[in-house]
C-alpha cells in the first residue's frame, strides 16, 4: 500500500493543472514563475429608475506577479496592481411619487486610478512547515492603504495540518471636494484579523480544510461620497465606528483523474452589523490536451441587510444610517469561463465573467429592494512565463 | 500551498466580489485595502 500523500503535494498535484508545482514534497521552493493579466470591468446600466450620470462604472485593471525562490527554502514574491476606474456611482435613493426608489447616481463622473504592490516571503521548512510575512501598499488620490501579514503552517500529523496567522492595516482617507460638498476632510480606520485552520489530507486524490477568521475594523467606516435621505433632509452615510465578524470557511480539492480537478469552497460570515452571508463556489479544472485547458467555474452569493440599512429613510431613526447597496439585502450568482494554453516555458490565457446581483436571489427574500444592486460583465487575458 | 493554483486570477476575481459585497475575506492574512469601502 502506498503512503498517503502530503498536503503540500497533493495541492501541487492540483496546482499542476495550471503549472504552479514542486516536483517532490521535499522540494520546497515554488518555481520561479512570472505573470501578468489584463481585465476590463464593465457595470450594467441600471435596471431600476435613476438621475444622474447614466455611465456605470469602468475599471481597466493591470496585474503583475513575480516568484523568486531565494536559496532552497525561502520564496519571493511581489505582485503588482494598476487599476483605472471611470463613471458615476450611487450617491443617493430618493422615494418616487409611487414609494418606489429612485437612485441619484453621482453627477460628475469619476475618474481615479489606484496603484497597489505587495511583497511576500515564505520560508518552507518541509514537510508542511511554513512561515510567510507580508506587506502590501495601495494607493488611489484619495485614499491610502497600509497592511502587514504574517501565517504559520505547522504539521501536527502525516494527515493533518495546522495553519494559522493575522493581519492588520490602516487606512487613510481624504475625500475630494470635501468644503463643496460638506464632507469630512480626513478621515482612518484600522483593521485586525486573525485566522486559524486545519488541513486533513482525506486520501490519495483528495483534501479539506476548515478554518475560522476573526475580523474587527474601528475607526471611520462610512462613505463620505454617499448621502442618505432622511424625511425631507439629505444627511451623510452614518455607520458604527466599529465593526466586527466571524467567518467559517471550507475547502475541498479533489483530483478526479491525471487530467481533471474538482475545486469547492464555501464560507458563512456574520457581522456586529446584523449581516449574514453564504458564499458557495465550484470551479472544475480539465485539460484538455497538446497544452489546452479549461477552466469553468459557478459562485453564488447571497447577504442580509444591515439593521441601519433602508434605500431611504421616512423619519429619522438614527443615530446610524446608510443607503449603500453593499449592506442591503441581495443575492448574486456568477459563471466564468477561463481557457489556457501551455507553449513551453509560456501560457496564455483569456477568459470572462458575468455576475449579476438582485434582490431577488437572495437568500429568504427581501422586502427592500434596492436599485443600485450591481450586475457585470468582466473579461481577463493574461501571459505567464515558467522559468523551470 | 497554494489553495488556489492561479494566484493572480484569484486575487482578480476577490477583489471584484468583495468590492461591492459586504461581508468579505479570503482565509489567510489580508492585504491592502481600497477605497471602496
Amino acid at each position: 500500500m502506498r503512503p498517503s500523500p502530503s498536503l503540500s503535494l497533493l495541492l501541487a498535484a492540483s496546482a499542476t493543472l495550471t503549472g504552479h508545482a514542486p516536483a517532490r514534497a521535499d522540494e520546497t521552493a515554488s518555481e520561479q514563475y512570472a505573470g501578468y493579466r489584463f481585465s476590463v470591468y464593465s457595470e450594467d446600466a441600471l435596471a431600476a429608475p435613476a438621475l444622474g450620470d447614466p455611465q456605470r462604472y469602468q475599471v481597466y485593471s493591470q496585474q503583475f506577479l513575480l516568484d523568486t525562490p531565494i536559496g532552497n527554502r525561502n520564496t519571493l514574491s511581489v505582485n503588482a496592481i494598476h487599476e483605472v476606474m471611470s463613471g458615476s456611482s450611487p450617491w443617493y435613493v430618493l422615494p418616487g411619487p409611487d414609494g418606489k426608489p429612485i437612485q441619484v447616481l453621482s453627477g460628475a463622473t469619476i475618474r481615479d486610478h489606484r496603484s497597489a504592490a505587495t511583497a511576500a516571503l515564505t520560508h518552507d521548512a518541509g514537510g508542511n512547515d511554513t512561515t510567510a510575512v507580508n506587506a502590501t501598499y495601495s494607493q488611489e488620490r484619495d485614499y491610502r492603504s497600509v497592511a502587514l501579514g504574517a501565517e504559520r503552517t505547522l504539521p501536527l500529523g502525516p494527515a493533518l495540518t495546522l495553519g494559522f496567522g493575522g493581519s492588520f492595516s490602516h487606512d487613510r482617507i481624504e475625500p475630494f471636494e470635501a468644503t463643496l460638498y460638506d464632507r469630512i476632510s480626513r478621515a482612518e480606520k484600522d483593521s485586525t484579523s486573525a485566522f486559524a485552520s486545519l488541513s486533513l489530507v482525506l486520501d490519495r486524490y483528495s483534501v479539506v480544510e476548515s478554518g475560522i477568521q476573526a475580523n474587527c475594523q474601528s475607526g471611520y467606516l462610512s462613505d463620505p461620497y454617499k448621502l442618505v435621505s432622511v424625511g425631507d433632509a439629505l444627511n451623510p452615510d452614518t455607520r458604527p465606528g466599529r465593526r466586527s465578524e466571524a467567518a467559517w470557511l471550507v475547502r475541498y480539492r479533489r483530483a478526479m483523474n491525471e487530467n481533471a480537478a474538482l475545486h469547492l469552497d464555501s464560507r458563512v460570515a456574520a457581522n456586529s452589523w446584523g449581516q449574514h452571508s453564504l458564499t458557495l463556489e465550484a470551479r472544475w479544472y480539465q485539460r484538455l490536451g497538446d497544452g489546452w485547458q479549461l477552466v469553468a467555474g459557478l459562485r453564488y452569493y447571497s447577504q442580509s441587510r444591515a439593521r441601519f440599512y433602508a434605500p431611504f429613510f421616512v423619519e429619522n431613526a438614527g443615530p446610524f444610517f446608510s443607503s449603500d447597496y453593499r449592506l442591503g439585502a441581495f443575492g448574486a450568482a456568477a459563471a466564468n469561463l477561463n481557457l489556457r494554453k501551455r507553449l513551453g516555458h509560456w501560457e496564455f490565457s483569456a477568459g470572462a465573467e458575468r455576475y449579476r446581483a438582485t434582490t431577488g436571489y437572495a437568500l429568504g427574500g427581501t422586502a427592500l429592494a434596492d436599485p443600485a444592486t450591481v450586475s457585470y460583465t468582466r473579461a481577463f487575458a493574461g501571459l505567464d512565463y515558467h522559468f523551470d | 500551498m497554494r489553495w488556489d493554483p492561479d494566484p493572480l486570477q484569484a486575487a482578480m476575481d476577490q477583489h471584484a466580489h468583495f468590492s461591492k459585497e459586504g461581508t468579505a475575506g479570503e482565509i489567510g492574512a489580508a492585504g491592502g485595502g481600497c477605497g471602496c469601502n
